[in-house]
């Protein structure tokens, strides 16, 4: 199926909201969606969500013979797949831009940036090494894959074990999971990407989902660049960046990427501390023989998602909640409610798009019949 | 044949838990466990294909099947086929013609029976996504051991000691065979009798499918 396709009445409306200080799901700029990590029965395998978008991640490990320049190394491979079950649009078996770009992101930000130790994958030197593959499946893209999927490597990585190897002359022995505890990967810091939508080029919108992520780096109906972009700040828990990259416009400012980063420093260190919790509650419930299995991922939230319409959108300033009647009570003393007219809008249903952007009593003029008659 | 006949009725299937709608960008999807087994399908269609693709007088189906970890392999093309096959002949795929329909499917955990819990799963993301289809089909499998007994759902540890492991789709109208997929070797009577025990099972996976529709739709009949 070919790409799904932008309307100009979408393309700018995001745009001016975005400009007004919104967003469309009601978050603020430097807010993310819900992160959601679940594991599988299987030792470096997990779900991360992020919002809806949700990738699956699986380490695999196997002996092979190292690399001719790094005979004393192990090897980290990294493949990220895109199937047709992450949107319509993508193909069997065939690499989009996105795959390849995603794939290259996740290798700069784990093999280039050296956070694993692959000297401790080393079995026999020049011959024997682990080799560590990382599977990345993309299950449902809704915006913002490079930091779902860079989370899931990162979990998948840390949670992932080998089994034990002893070595008695020349024989090496592997053996199973039962005879001996496996090993954790060892990871000298946890790097993660965080991607920010550029907006007119000055505006940062942090995890942006499908329609931001497409609307900023889309031009006008006229082929003018808007100055947005993608920028993907890859940084560890330590506040040190690992990685940076820029899709879309150029940016004339410096001041944007150290917002940018700034920012996200805050973000990786919290990411990375939800990941370390989810990896050690994981461990204490296995070591309790609890069985952890995918199947824990299924509830019954999407139930009704069929009734509901496709696009959410959250007007704050309309929030039905008691908390906000309260805050808005001072101004609705001030000026008192004018006399409903006939032609006012009334919203039917209150946080959908159908309520009205413009307060106040409506501009239209009652003609009367006697003006009319004049 | 009176304790034939108990012994039919004598049976429990595994939990099984579903989810429909798990992705919001597929046209319908669904999420099933069968004890320990969990498969994940999504559904999208009718689709326009490229030209080449396109028949005149049906729906082009596609199945795709994608394993948790490692590269594909021969295995997964032969399980593709099977589940294309057996959708094919629900799916009334002339009432499409000239569009595409792609299934695609990935495997989560594989604890036993993971095939007839991929052909379950697929079954209800298409009742999911609202495709018209003949009838409703539903997977059982099943193990013969070194004693000849029939195992219904076998787990992983029992599948290693199996002689033979079958796998039966049935329809939901007439009950009918759709498709059988066997590995090992067995005796005609203890295929026979295979049959039996999951057809009389399969009524359980329908009485499942009936009672997750029933939760977000009407369900007629």
């Amino acid at each position: 199926m070919r790409d799904v396709f932008l309307s100009n009445c979408e393309k700018t409306f995001l745009n001016r909201i975005v400009s007004e200080g919104h967003r469309l799901d009601g978050r603020i700029y430097n807010e993310s969606r819900p992160l959601n990590i679940s594991f599988g029965s299987e030792y470096g395998s997990c779900i991360v969500s992020l919002g809806e978008t949700k990738v699956l991640a699986q380490v695999s490990c196997e002996v092979t013979q190292p690399k001719q320049i790094r005979p004393n190394e192990g090897i980290l491979y990294i493949n990220a797949e895109i199937s047709p079950m992450a949107a319509p649009q993508f193909e069997v078996n065939r690499q989009t831009d996105l795959s390849v770009y995603l794939n290259r992101l996740l290798e700069k930000c784990y093999k280039d940036s050296k956070c694993i130790d692959l000297e401790s994958l080393c079995i026999v030197v020049e011959e024997k090494v682990w080799s560590l593959r990382v599977d990345i499946k993309v299950l449902n893209h809704d915006g913002n894959l490079i930091e779902c999927a860079s989370i899931a490597t990162l979990t998948s990585l840390a949670h992932f074990k080998r089994p034990d190897v002893t070595r008695s002359g020349d024989s090496v022995v592997i053996h199973t999971m039962a005879e001996k505890d496996p090993i954790p990967t060892v990871l000298f810091h946890y790097p993660i990407c965080s991607t920010f939508a550029i907006f007119n080029s000055d505006i940062l919108l942090s995890d942006p989902n499908f329609l931001e992520e497409s609307v900023c780096t889309s031009s006008t109906e006229e082929g003018v660049s808007t100055g947005g972009g993608l920028l993907v700040v890859g940084m560890n828990q330590y506040k040190e960046l690992c990685l940076l990259d820029l899709t879309g416009a150029a940016i004339y400012s410096s001041n944007i990427v150290h917002k940018a980063i700034t920012g996200a420093a805050a973000k990786c260190k919290e990411i990375v501390d939800m990941v370390k919790k989810a990896i050690v509650s994981d461990d204490t419930l296995r070591q309790k023989r609890v069985k952890i299995n995918f199947s824990d991922v299924i509830t019954q939230d999407h139930l009704l998602s069929l009734s509901k319409k496709d696009l959410n959108i959250k007007l704050k300033h309309y929030n039905t909640d008691e908390k906000m009647v309260d805050d808005d009570e001072d101004a609705m003393t001030i000026d008192s409610d004018p006399e409903p007219s006939k032609y006012d809008v009334v919203s039917s249903n209150p946080q959908t798009a159908e309520t009205l952007s413009r307060k106040g009593a409506s501009q239209w003029i009652e003609i009367s019949s006697d003006s009319e008659e004049d | 044949m009176v304790s034939e006949n108990s012994d039919l009725k004598d049976f429990k299937l595994k939990p099984m838990k579903c989810e429909c709608n798990y992705l919001s960008k597929s046209d319908g999807s669904a999420i099933l466990s069968q004890g320990h087994t969990v498969s994940l399908v999504s559904v999208n269609g009718p689709l326009d294909v490229k030209m080449a693709n396109q028949s005149i007088e049906k729906a082009t189906l596609e199945v795709l099947f994608s394993s948790k970890g490692g590269k594909p392999s021969v295995g997964d093309r032969y399980k593709e086929h099977v589940i294309r096959q057996t959708c094919e002949t629900a799916i009334l795929g002339s009432l499409y013609p000239r569009t595409g329909i792609t299934v695609t499917i990935q495997e989560l955990e594989d604890q036993g029976g993971f095939l007839a819990c991929c052909i379950n799963c697929a079954c209800l993301a298409l009742l999911n996504a609202g495709l018209c289809m003949r009838h409703t089909f539903a997977a059982v499998s099943c193990a013969i051991d070194a004693l000849g007994n029939i195992q219904l759902e076998p787990a992983r540890d029992q599948l290693d000691t199996a002689r033979a492991t079958m796998t039966f789709v049935f329809d939901s109208r007439e009950k009918s065979l759709v498709t059988g997929f066997t590995e090992g070797s067995y005796s005609e009577d203890a295929y026979g009798e295979a049959v039996e025990r999951c057809r009389a099972a399969s009524d359980l996976v329908f009485a499942f499918y009936k009672e997750v529709v029933s939760k977000y739709s009407n369900v007629i009949g």
